[in-house]
């Protein structure tokens, strides 16, 4: 007897349908899978044989040949356990054909009949779901991935005696629950919160843009001076995720496997920071399974990158086109995926090597040989990509022992959800969502500097010893400090303001 | 072609003999006395000596000697003796213990200008440099200003002169072709360009511990003073400062952060009485009589507004750091970093480490 039963494989973070036909037939006992299998796969001969006979059913003394269509695509992973299970239950009429047909499976299954979670459950029902299948079978633990998407209904099974009982009609199931994402919003609670800063008015301020317009920002200082608790900080302050937001970020997360088990979405914005010994891969997705790497499970969100010269200097330029498209097409021989990447880069570094240049406290012990050496480490193209420089220096004993209490982080976090609410308003139909992304089309048309403005813009390059590649940077940067002022048009504060987050384009030889 | 003094000296200075060693032959023979009768001198001399002499005589043909000054022409790279009077005089003081030739690249006129020179240690500190910039700034207008083309302070003082137009020589410690250090060769092709570079050494000798300190007292020796900016103990820099000593040129020395080791050898000839301390470039040109006009030039303050005001004031008891600022002001990071931006712009004050701001003059 031969049965047909869905199922859903995962492409990057798109899923595709899979076929599962089960054919009994005579000949000797045993299990064949066709169509691609990995590793994994292969061995769920062993794990189905297992879970099917300890569920109390019967495993066919039969010859069983499984075949997953297409059957031209690897499949990966261990979530064809549960539909070929339902398969070979089904070719041995066991269930019922119609019954079967109406569903999707994914499922991994331990020896005792359980089903485990599996990775990748939102993507592949939002695949299912636009592909018009109404009905989902999936691991109890995924259930709450599956909560948000309205459409299709999902049912949690623990057991594969469970999922039968729900198949034969013995059992009724309730589809899995829909959840309003605002259950899940929170404040954000946290150590880290810029009222517990003390001092560093100015870098603070630069985070407060970076965060508003989604700018990438580095900060240059001595160790010891609170560039990473700043960088720490910057969550509490960025701006809320909108619904799409959540599910773009969620379903790389779903993916990755990296998703909280409770909450099943991911509701606030992702702060990674790998350390700098990250192979380049592991930074922008790759394997054989062309997996997704740290720059999208930073999607929506920051990446933190401290001490961006100790990086290898080949995974940094990686970083290069990602930083420019929002997103990372990742090509092996077998298979091309596109992951998206759009990521706020939060970087720090020293500097110099041995730290101290520049600091009002201690002696920088290096020669300008060095220094350049060090510095040389960051190519120019990298550099470019960054909208705001900051330098932050040590401290005063004044401001560490002040009493008074700086600005809390939600009081910033308003100003900053202010400033990128008018951005979402005037990029509705870009899409972009803030001004970090702005192409120069779009920079032609919302950052017109008047004559004033002009003025500023001309004598800094005159006076200060600017070069060409800041000027759309500096204009990026104040329309978000415009924006965060309310103001509808870029006055002069503005534009002097945003000169003064370009340290590095001042040339080194006045 | 015949044989003339100059081609002597040239000759001389082929066997790459110390100019101490030198200067003794030079000091018993007559140079044409020493080509004519090179066979019998050879001979006469005492065994010791001889060795010396024998390095000269694969050199001693007319031909070798005039197919070696072509390829120096070919080069681009033109040689002064003794003999001519393009070895400006400054040099041949016997304290200086005068070089017999110099090679040089550039503008040979600049030797005779008024010169003088801005040295200081390989290892500066970011104030070190802030100072070399503004005192060789101050002073190309009036001199040409020699240094050693090294990195740290001699290069950042040498390349702020290029950036004023102003006109400089280098000195090296090596030939032409083994210009060390490397990160200095743009500068260095530069001012071959636009302003002289000498070296006492044929183009392909290169540096040893030796050459760089002989090489300080043609810098010194080339100057009317010398000024060191920043010297830790044992830096290159304090040889040129003896070397002018004893050429008895006018030593100058900016004073340092005494709990800083980078100051610590400018101190030390402070307090030895071997250099002048100096606080302004003006001071300098006074000591060296040179004129000047003595009219201050202060920035304008009417042209300030009232916050703009409050930062000057407030800057005026040195630099500080923007947060300082905004505490003390009691302004928002905001308000005060719009003000810094059009403050500099209209070149009151100016950025000095990291987000410190400083005055303007």
């Amino acid at each position: 007897m031969l049965s047909k039963v869905k199922s859903y494989g995962l492409h990057g973070i798109s899923g595709f349908e899979v076929c599962i036909e089960t054919d009994i037939s005579n000949g000797l006992p045993g299990m064949d899978v066709l169509g691609l299998p990995d590793a994994v796969n292969k061995e769920s001969i062993k794990r189905v044989k297992s879970a099917i006979k300890n569920s109390g059913f019967l495993f066919t003394q039969k010859h069983v040949t499984v075949n997953m269509a297409p059957a031209d695509i690897k499949k990966e992973g261990p979530l064809y356990d549960l539909p070929i299970a339902v398969g070979i239950l089904t070719a041995t009429g066991q269930i019922s054909f119609e019954k079967a047909g109406e569903f999707v499976f994914v499922g991994e299954l331990s020896l005792d009949g359980k089903v485990r979670p599996v990775k990748g459950i939102m993507p592949i029902m939002i695949s299912a779901l636009n592909r018009g299948y109404k009905n989902i079978v999936i691991p109890k633990d995924n259930a709450h991935e599956a909560a948000f998407i309205v459409g299709i209904t999902a049912y949690a099974v623990d057991t594969l005696q469970e999922t039968v009982s729900f198949l034969r009609g013995e059992k009724e199931l309730l589809p899995v629950e829909l959840h309003s994402v605002d259950e899940f919003v929170e404040a954000h609670v946290g150590e880290c919160d810029f009222k517990y800063v003390k001092g560093q008015f100015t870098a603070k301020r630069a985070l407060e843009i970076a965060a508003a317009g989604g700018h990438n920002i580095l900060m240059i200082g001595p160790p010891g001076t609170g560039k990473t608790m700043l960088a720490k900080c910057l969550p509490s302050i960025l701006p809320d995720m909108s619904f799409g937001e959540m599910l773009e970020t969620t379903k790389i997360h779903s993916v990755a496997g990296t998703l909280d088990s409770n909450a099943g979405i991911v509701t606030t914005r992702p702060f990674r920071s790998p350390h700098h010994t990250v192979s380049g891969v592991a930074l922008t997705g790759g394997g054989s399974s062309a997996r997704p790497g740290e720059i999208s499970l930073a999607h929506n969100g920051v990446l933190f990158l401290d001490e961006l010269p100790e990086y290898p200097r080949n995974v940094l330029e990686t970083l290069r086109q990602p930083i420019e498209d929002g997103k990372i097409t990742i090509s092996r021989a077998a298979s091309k995926v596109e992951y998206p990447a759009d990521f706020m880069l939060v970087a720090s570094m020293n500097p110099c090597p041995c730290g101290n240049l520049g600091s009002t406290i201690k002696e920088c012990t290096c020669t300008q040989f060095q220094i350049a050496k060090y510095l040389s480490r960051l190519s120019g193209p990298l550099m470019d990509r960054i909208d705001i420089h900051i330098e932050v220096d040590n401290v005063t004993y004044s401001d560490i022992s002040s009493d008074d209490m700086s600005e809390c982080s939600a009081d910033i976090k308003k100003r900053v959800d202010n400033a990128r609410s008018m951005q979402t308003e005037r990029f509705k139909d870009c899409g972009i969502y803030s001004n970090g992304n702005m192409n120069s089309l779009l920079l032609k048309t919302y950052c017109k500097l008047d004559s004033e403005c002009n003025a500023i813009m001309e004598s800094a390059f005159d006076k200060l010893g600017f070069s060409a590649r800041g000027y759309s940077r500096v204009l990026k940067v104040a329309r978000t400090i415009a924006d965060l002022d309310e103001s509808k048009n870029i006055q002069s504060k503005h534009i002097a303001e945003a000169i003064q987050y370009r340290s590095l384009d001042r040339k080194v030889n006045e | 072609m015949s044989i003339n003094a100059s081609k002597v000296y040239y000759w001389l200075s082929l066997a790459n003999f110390s100019p101490t060693a030198v200067n003794k032959i030079l000091d018993v023979y007559a140079p044409m006395e020493l080509w004519d009768n090179f066979d019998t001198i050879l001979r006469s001399t005492a065994l010791g000596e001889r060795e010396k002499f024998k390095a000269l005589k694969q050199f001693r043909s007319e031909e070798y000697i005039s197919e070696s000054l072509n390829k120096l022409y070919m080069q681009n790279i033109g040689v002064v003796t003794r003999a001519v009077d393009k070895m400006p005089e400054c040099l041949m003081q016997k304290e200086v213990s005068p070089p017999i030739v110099l090679y040089y690249k550039g503008d040979i006129s600049l030797m005779k200008t008024r010169c003088f020179s801005i040295v200081g240690t390989r290892r500066n500190t970011s104030y070190g440099e802030d100072v070399a910039k503004r005192f060789s700034k101050g002073l190309c207008k009036y001199f040409t200003i020699v240094s050693g083309l090294a990195m740290g302070i001699d290069g950042i003082a040498q390349k702020a002169v290029l950036s004023e137009n102003g006109k400089t020589i280098g000195v090296l410690g090596s030939g032409f072709n083994c210009f060390t250090p490397a990160c200095n060769r743009r500068l260095f092709d530069e001012v071959c360009e636009r302003g002289l570079v000498v070296s006492e050494y044929a183009p392909d000798v290169s540096a040893t511990k030796y050459t760089f300190p002989s090489r300080n007292r043609i810098i010194s020796g080339l100057s009317e003073g010398v000024l060191v900016v920043e010297a830790d103990d044992g830096s290159g820099a304090l040889i040129t400062a003896d070397c002018a000593n004893s050429q008895s040129r006018d030593v100058f020395a900016i004073p340092g952060n005494l709990d800083r080791t980078r100051a610590a050898g400018t101190n030390a000839l402070i307090a030895n009485g071997e250099a002048k301390l100096v606080m302004d470039y003006k001071d300098i040109l006074r000591d060296l009589k040179v004129d000047f006009n003595e009219k201050i030039v202060k920035n304008d303050v009417a042209v300030l507004d009232n916050s703009e005001l409050m930062v000057y004031n407030l800057l005026q008891n040195g630099p500080m750091h923007s947060d300082e600022m905004c505490m003390k002001l009691g302004m928002k990071a905001y308000e005060l970093t719009p003000l810094l931006t059009v403050m500099e712009i209209k070149q009151i004050i100016k950025k000095i480490s990291a987000s410190a701001y400083c005055l303007v003059g």
